[in-house]
């Protein structure tokens, strides 16, 4: 990465990319909303971006362009607050430039340092390349459901669980040299 | 002697009360009576649907079970599900009828698979499920943080629906 890239809380004014990249079949296959629908996309949209107001979200920019979204789903009950959901997408022609490695490493200090996170987890659709990213950050799978998509064929896509506790995490920077240094331990501005 | 019919919007307030008894709350994780609220406005929001039943003992609601209706089309053919029933009427088939219900239920909405998130400690429910065909699919045991700082567990379970 370079100095056209930078990383901010998300905005409200980040759905219409957050939209567009859902509405690309190569991106739509790794999510439960069907990307030809406009009903869903905008469901979908609106609960993912209706985090910035907690400010438990961050958008990648290039050249001031949203790039790649992650967030934390903070729980609406206090027993649960200590851990929470997460969802990072990155926009089909930004993918494998090390925009995904970066927006976990800085939602992972962002959970620590801001919400005082001690859990976070996600799931994972089966053949999802993205797996690999949250093994390297020490994500371990707690679960696995066979039948969680039906597709439009009758076939199914199964879903990995995966968590991380944050207390055991360690970061993979060593592991990957695509990214600028001390990304990780900057706040977003 | 006990009867079942679809749940209506005035079945939330029971469904308030029985949440607020001593105890039950252990068995979720709303803790304060404004995340009660929140947890039956999103429960009953499904009545209109028909797509929650109601476990009445004469007149009077003793038991609720709800279909969490999946809002998108992929996931159309399978869905969460959730049961209570009251402190005073456990332990008498109640439980086990609403199952039943609740699989008819999914039936007339084309599911072919249930899921529910039931706590680990929770051995009661969870034999019942079994006894239904429930069967783990995950397993996370720091789900839930307690006042004091202990953790509760969490099973993920699911049945398909013949």
């Amino acid at each position: 990465m370079n100095d056209e890239v930078d990383i901010r809380y998300t905005e409200a004014d980040d759905a219409p990319y957050l939209k567009k990249w859902l509405s690309d079949p190569t991106t739509a296959r790794w999510w439960p909303t069907l990307h030809t629908d406009e009903a869903e996309l905008n469901h979908a949209v609106a609960n993912w971006i209706g985090f910035y107001r907690h400010m438990s979200s961050l958008t990648t920019t290039r050249k001031g362009k949203p790039v790649g979204i992650a967030t934390l789903c903070l729980q609406p009950y206090r027993k649960l607050s200590h851990q929470a959901e997460i969802s990072i997408v990155v926009a089909p022609d930004e993918r494998n430039k090390g925009i995904g490695t970066d927006l976990m490493r800085n939602l992972i200090h962002l959970a620590k340092t801001a919400f005082k996170l001690e859990l976070i987890h996600l799931n994972v659709y089966a053949d999802n390349p993205a797996a690999h990213l949250y093994s390297r950050f020490g994500f371990k799978s707690f679960g696995y459901q066979e039948k969680w998509i039906r597709e439009a064929d009758g076939s199914y896509t199964s879903r990995t669980f995966m968590e991380l506790h944050l207390n055991e995490y360690h970061d993979p920077k060593s592991q990957n040299q695509s990214h600028r240094t001390n990304a990780g331990e900057k706040s977003p501005a | 002697m006990i009867t079942y019919r679809l749940t209506t919007l005035d079945d939330g307030k029971y469904l308030k009360e029985w949440l607020l008894q001593e105890g039950v709350q252990e068995g979720f994780p709303m803790s304060t009576p404004s995340e009660v609220d929140d947890a039956v406005s999103r429960w009953i929001s499904f009545a209109p649907y028909k797509a929650s039943v109601t476990a009445l003992d004469d007149e009077k609601p003793v038991g609720l079970a709800t279909l969490y209706l999946n809002p998108y089309k992929k996931l159309v053919h399978q869905c969460e599900c959730g049961i209570l029933v009251a402190t005073d009427f456990q332990s008498r088939g109640i439980g086990k009828g609403l199952m039943k219900e609740l699989f008819s239920l999914a039936k007339t909405f084309h599911i072919e698979l249930l899921s529910l998130q039931v706590q680990t400690h929770n051995q009661r429910a969870i034999k019942l499920y079994e006894q239904f065909g429930f069967k783990t699919f995950a397993e996370q045991t720091h789900w839930l943080k307690n006042e004091e700082g202990s953790y509760g567990g969490r099973l993920l379970m699911e049945c398909p629906v013949e």
